[in-house]
């Protein structure tokens, strides 16, 4: 194959990249001022068309290829999560729009670092070795740093990011160190060093795996498991979560979890799954990862107060869900436990962002009124209706109830655990979905059942009123029509792995 | 073929979906005319629904008006519903009490009237969805969707604790859902045995039959049973419907009462009893004595509420465990009554919650002792109530016995309506123990009426009426059994004290005693209600100038109250609908579950007009004449699966035929 046909089927990625380059050009094009809202808004049509087209090549996916003597993988895994992970960076962007206005922040750089990151995650969803995976994990995350700290004049995001940081640059090379032990691993058992998956999984089929192994496959596991905020690697996430500028909370909520579950697919296809039958112990370890999150971020968010913890809390309990599903898939590896991943992951985009999106029409630039805690929501939905309906639509499906993406998305993974009888873990986890239900319910409690304290004023904006309809409309339409996207996942991903 | 024709179920589902959609864009004022549109639409849906009930073939115990098409194939889900006696009846009720709720309203709600009626049509698509599903995953869908618009109405619209009352109601019914969820998922995968996976219901059954669960059976009614316990509610899962129904609005409680809690009953029967009759089998008694405690327990608080909104609560809780008894008995007679009480308690229950909402409309509380002597200030206000209370406690003519007594008889006839030796005795006591608790009851109550009453107080009338139906009730329930005439309710089981060894039939012997008991209680409180609210001094100036039911309170009420006398007097028509599928699903679950065959005769309990009978049971009763009105049990009659083992046939016994009455 040559250089331009392999340039071509990574489109995706150089084209998200031109985009944020275009983006910064046009940005010092129009002065260092703070940029007016017409400025604004042509960034803002650069970067959506970018992710638009980005997404538009991803789709154009024939068959699978291998680029750069393996490195990168255009195969179905990259373009079912590439596709959730360009839908999440294009909500955010429009959910950015009218938050960058309202509390005087520069447009361009937040939507090329939007970009930059998610041409992040496509290389970690497409990577081919761990080497690349790091690399994307790292381009990603430099972005979301950035990202959570943009509006520098905070203390709390400040905080927020420099705690994203550290915990993040740890997690990195607690991440590498595994890489390390198991590219000495490939060298033991085949003679050849190497991190691509395929070596991994040729490695571990030839020979019994050592501790050193052991170990670096648990570190790299971590590394990602930290990415998501599964417990017991999620305790930055909190105050991570309530410090960001909401766009940038969505965004990490997101984006980086469906890149790093593409990962952790990936992953675990070439180290768990590398032997025909996977052991009772290497599904255990997925399931107690998904029950200590589901119950540690559900319990954990019934206390909270503030909004954004209390989603960085839920976010934890999703992660869970999603770890469900990868404990199915280990348990079953033909199955449909990777398009249940997906499904759930881009409703899970659609929801997330929706409520996040309500929370930023909400917040104000108002020092004072930084706190978004859940009394602040007192009565709204009377006053702006379609808000609360959107609102009430999200948490519905945040707390799995039909006929929402969410709830479709936990049957399926539920679905995928049972046919791989894992029953014990899907009875934990629905009941854990069951208090879930009561925090998510809370947030309608006050936005319905309260009087409004009055004074308040929302945000509006053509943009994030365009987002909420498409998220709040995809929310109910993947829920009530899920099999159009379940078809084509599954078709694209028969005989993934196999 | 017009598409109405082949989609009706469809259209009854969701035209008041359609309707809430269209109510988005009236405006949000008051006066906007929504409530004369959400009238319409709840009214064309109630025309529909009598056109179901008008081209349902009654004879057929099976499902009509299949509509089955692809949903979502990757799952093996598809959009079907069907109907048969059992949610025709359902159906009915749900379309008939929307209109009523409705016109309630004009006087209930003030505020967001729209967005009330939005949510209400909105749950009665979640209800009527629920009862015609034939597919797991829809049913689970519309089960799940009902608790939205349930949890807003009494959240939004309720009272003072409206917020925690929405939040329980919510959560106790999600937590008991969800293992129901795995439940479903696990028989689906189960019985998957290498081909495609499939959520339609009969599907499942058929293949139940080939395919062994082992234990899992257990596990996997009791996830069912556990959610349709919490949603009936049955006896200790019931502490959420007091709250939820003192906290609702008017309309929300009835809708509550009348409807939502016949999902749980209605569960049970479709879903629980019928996907696992083994296991299921193994816990009737265990139900059943649920139940019976449910009725007990339920009457008993009844009985020392302040708050008459609390106390019709409890009186549900009551209610629905005869009906859960009826059921768990799994004899005709029982299905047949647990499903014709259904559709009672909605009719006697919702018309009681629509009064309580008058009288708090008007006073602005519920407490009992705020009240006295209503009977000269609200003459027709006061009438409507006895006759509905009447109705609830069951007095022959009125709606509740016809079902009440059907379930005591089912539950007795269990298996041959036979106790042994020891549990004989302890039936003979719990009988004459009831019977004498309940004749005290009756002489309390009696003194309460009318000691405290002077002759000015009550009209002349009202106390005629009263004596006369009090007279009635004691007849009934110890009456001499007279031949054709409902009497001697708790003497009946006395004479039949047959030889039988099945642990079956006696567990529910003596259910079926302390089930009687229940019906005295019911008697008591509500009439101890009646009183301190109708009769007796006018102790609070304020009740001297209460304004009577105005025209549209009558309109409101009087359907339901003519639905009393209806189904009272003539339930004919209700029970020729019920009955083949009582009979049918009766029949099934004892072959499946191997437990003793129904007897040939208590079949003849089930009247089923002639011409109606299926076909293989007419070419079956060729060689031999059948009495009309009667249908003769047949080899294949009303089967349409195969049957897993070879059924357990008791031999006959001599004492047995004996022709139980048909109801009145």
């Amino acid at each position: 194959m040559t250089t331009m046909q392999d340039l071509g089927v990574i489109a995706p990625l150089w084209i998200t990249a031109a985009a944020a380059a275009l983006i910064l050009l046009l940005t010092v094009a129009g002065g260092t001022k703070q940029p007016s809202p017409k400025v604004g808004t042509h960034l803002i049509v650069v970067a959506m068309l970018g992710l638009l087209f980005s997404g538009w090549y991803l789709l154009q996916y024939e068959s699978a290829h291998e680029l750069f003597s393996g490195a990168l993988v255009v195969d179905a895994v990259s373009v079912i999560f590439g596709t959730t992970a360009l839908i999440g960076a294009a909500l955010t962007v429009l959910l950015a729009a009218p938050y960058l206005r309202e509390h005087e922040l520069s447009h361009g750089e937040f939507l090329a670092l939007v970009l930059l990151s998610v041409g992040g995650m496509l290389v970690l969803i497409m990577a081919g070795d761990l080497m690349t995976l790091f690399i994307g994990i790292e381009t990603m995350s430099l972005g979301v740093y950035v990202l959570a700290g943009y509006r520098r004049a905070q203390k709390r995001t400040q905080e927020a990011a420099l705690k994203y940081f550290l915990y993040g640059a740890f997690a990195s090379a607690f991440a590498l160190f595994g890489i390390a032990l198991l590219y000495g691993e490939v060298g033991r058992a085949t003679g050849t060093p190497g991190v691509a998956f395929k070596a991994i999984a040729a490695a571990l089929r030839a020979a019994p795996v050592t501790a050193l192994g052991l170990i670096g496959i648990t570190m790299v596991l971590g590394g990602l498991a930290f990415k998501v905020a599964a417990v017991p690697f999620h305790m930055w996430a909190p105050d991570v979560y309530e410090g960001a500028p909401t766009p940038s909370t969505g965004f990490m909520a997101v984006g980086v979890k469906t890149a790093a579950f593409a990962g952790l697919c990936r992953f675990v296809g070439a180290t768990f799954l590398a032997r025909q039958q996977p052991t009772e112990t290497s599904i255990q370890i997925f399931e107690i990862l998904a029950i200590l999150s589901m119950v540690v971020g559900n319990f954990l968010a019934v206390r909270q107060t503030q909004i954004k913890r209390m989603l960085a809390y839920s976010s934890i309990a999703h992660a869970g869900y999603l770890f469900v599903g990868l404990a199915a898939f280990v348990a079953d590896p033909k199955g449909n436990a990777i398009s249940a991943i997906g499904y759930y992951l881009l409703g899970y985009t659609v929801m997330t962002l929706g409520a996040f999106g309500v929370l930023v029409a909400f917040e104000h630039r108002d020092e004072r009124r930084l706190d978004m805690t859940i009394e602040r929501l007192s009565g709204l939905a009377h006053r702006y209706p379609a808000l609360g309906l959107a609102m009430a639509v999200f948490m519905f499906s945040l707390a799995g109830i039909p006929p929402t993406a969410g709830f479709f998305g936990k049957l399926g993974i539920f679905s995928a655990a049972v046919a791989g009888q894992r029953i014990s873990v899907v009875i934990i986890g629905v009941l854990a979905s069951a208090v879930g239900a009561y925090y998510y319910l809370r947030i309608l409690v006050v936005m319905y059942m309260r009087p409004s304290v009055g004074g308040e004023l929302r945000i509006y904006s053509r943009w994030l009123a365009g987002g909420l309809w498409v998220c709040s409309g995809l929310t109910l339409v993947l829920g009530i029509m899920p099999q159009r996207y379940l078809a084509y996942a599954q078709t694209l991903l028969q005989g993934w792995l196999h | 073929m017009s598409f109405l024709e082949s989609h009706l179920l469809s259209v009854i589902v969701f035209l008041p979906l359609l309707g809430a959609v269209i109510a988005l864009t009236f405006p949000r004022a008051e006066n906007s005319g929504v409530r004369g549109f959400a009238l319409a639409v709840t009214l064309f849906d109630l025309a529909l629904a009598v056109g179901l009930w008008n081209r349902f073939v009654p004879g057929d115990g099976g499902m009509q008006w299949v509509e089955s098409v692809e949903w979502i194939p990757s799952f093996g889900i598809r959009y079907s519903l069907a109907v048969d006696g059992l949610s025709l009846v359902l159906v009915l009720l749900t379309a008939f009490l929307a209109p009523l709720v409705v016109l309630s309203t004009y006087s209930s709600v003030s505020e967001k009237i729209r967005d009330y009626l939005i949510c209400l049509l909105f749950l009665q698509t979640g209800m009527l969805g629920a009862f015609l599903a034939t597919d797991l995953f829809l049913f689970y869908v519309f089960w799940e969707v009902m608790l939205v618009p349930m949890y807003f109405l009494v959240g939004i619209w309720g009272g003072k604790r409206r917020v925690y009352a929405a939040l329980k109601f919510f959560l106790y019914t999600m937590a008991g859902s969800v293992l129901m969820l795995v439940a479903i998922l696990y028989t689906v995968w189960a019985v998957r045995d290498g081909q495609a996976l499939n959520f339609g219901l009969m599907d499942v059954v058929a293949r139940l039959q080939q395919v062994d669960l082992g234990d899992a059976e257990m596990w996997l009614f009791l996830a069912f049973a556990l959610a349709f316990a919490i949603k009936v509610p049955m006896f200790p899962f019931h502490t959420w419907l007091p709250d939820a129904h003192v906290e609702a609005p008017t309309g929300g409680s009835v809708i509550l009462a009348g409807v939502l809690l016949k999902l749980g009953t209605y569960g049970f029967l479709r879903y629980a009893f019928g996907l696992f009759p083994f296991a299921a089998a193994a816990f009737l008694p265990a139900l059943g004595l649920l139940a019976v405690l449910g009725i007990l327990y339920g009457a008993l608080v009844a009985m020392v509420q302040t708050d008459v909104k609390r106390l019709v609560a409890y009186s549900s809780v009551s209610h629905l465990g005869f009906v859960m008894l009826g059921l768990a008995s799994m004899t005709v007679a029982g299905v047949s009554g647990g499903i014709l009480q259904m559709v009672n308690h909605g009719i006697s229950t919702g018309a009681l919650f629509l009064l309580v909402g008058v009288l708090y409309e008007r006073r602005h509380t519920r407490e009992l002792d705020d009240f006295g002597g209503l009977a000269k200030v609200m003459p027709k206000y006061a009438t409507i109530f006895v006759i509905t209370a009447l109705s609830s406690l069951g007095l022959p003519g009125l709606n509740g016995f016809v079902g009440e007594f059907l379930i005591l008889m089912g539950a007795f006839d269990a298996t041959g309506r036979a106790l042994t030796n020891s549990t004989g005795t302890m039936a003979t006591i719990g009988i004459l123990s009831a019977q004498v608790l309940g004749l005290a009851f009756l002489l309390i109550v009696g003194f309460k009426l009318y000691r405290r009453q002077t002759m000015e107080q009550a009209s002349l009338a009202v106390r005629i009426v009263s004596l006369a139906l009090m007279t009635v009730v004691v007849l009934t329930l110890v009456g001499p059994p007279l031949p054709g005439l409902p009497s001697g309710l708790l003497l009946y089981p006395l004479g039949s004290l047959v030889t039988d060894t099945t642990p079956f039939a006696q567990s529910f012997g003596v259910l079926t005693v302390f089930a009687a008991l229940g019906v005295i209680f019911a008697a008591v409180y509500l009439l101890i209600a009646v009183q301190k609210i109708f009769f007796g001094p006018l102790r609070h100036p304020e009740n001297a100038h209460l304004q009577d039911l105005s025209l549209r309170e009558m309109i409101v009420l009087m359907p339901l109250v003519l639905a009393m006398f209806v189904c009272g007097v003539y339930p004919q028509p209700l029970l020729d609908r019920i009955n083949p599928t009582a009979i049918q699903y009766a029949k099934q679950f004892r072959e499946r579950a191997q437990l003793p065959a129904l007897k040939p005769e208590s079949l003849a309990l089930a009247p089923v007009s002639h011409q109606a009978t299926s076909a293989d049971v007419k070419a079956e009763s060729g060689a031999a004449p059948q009495l009309p009105g009667s249908v003769q049990e047949s080899p294949t009659g009303g089967y349409d699966t195969p049957i897993r083992a070879p059924r357990r046939v008791l031999p006959e016994d001599a004492g047995m035929p004996r022709v139980i009455r048909k109801s009145p």
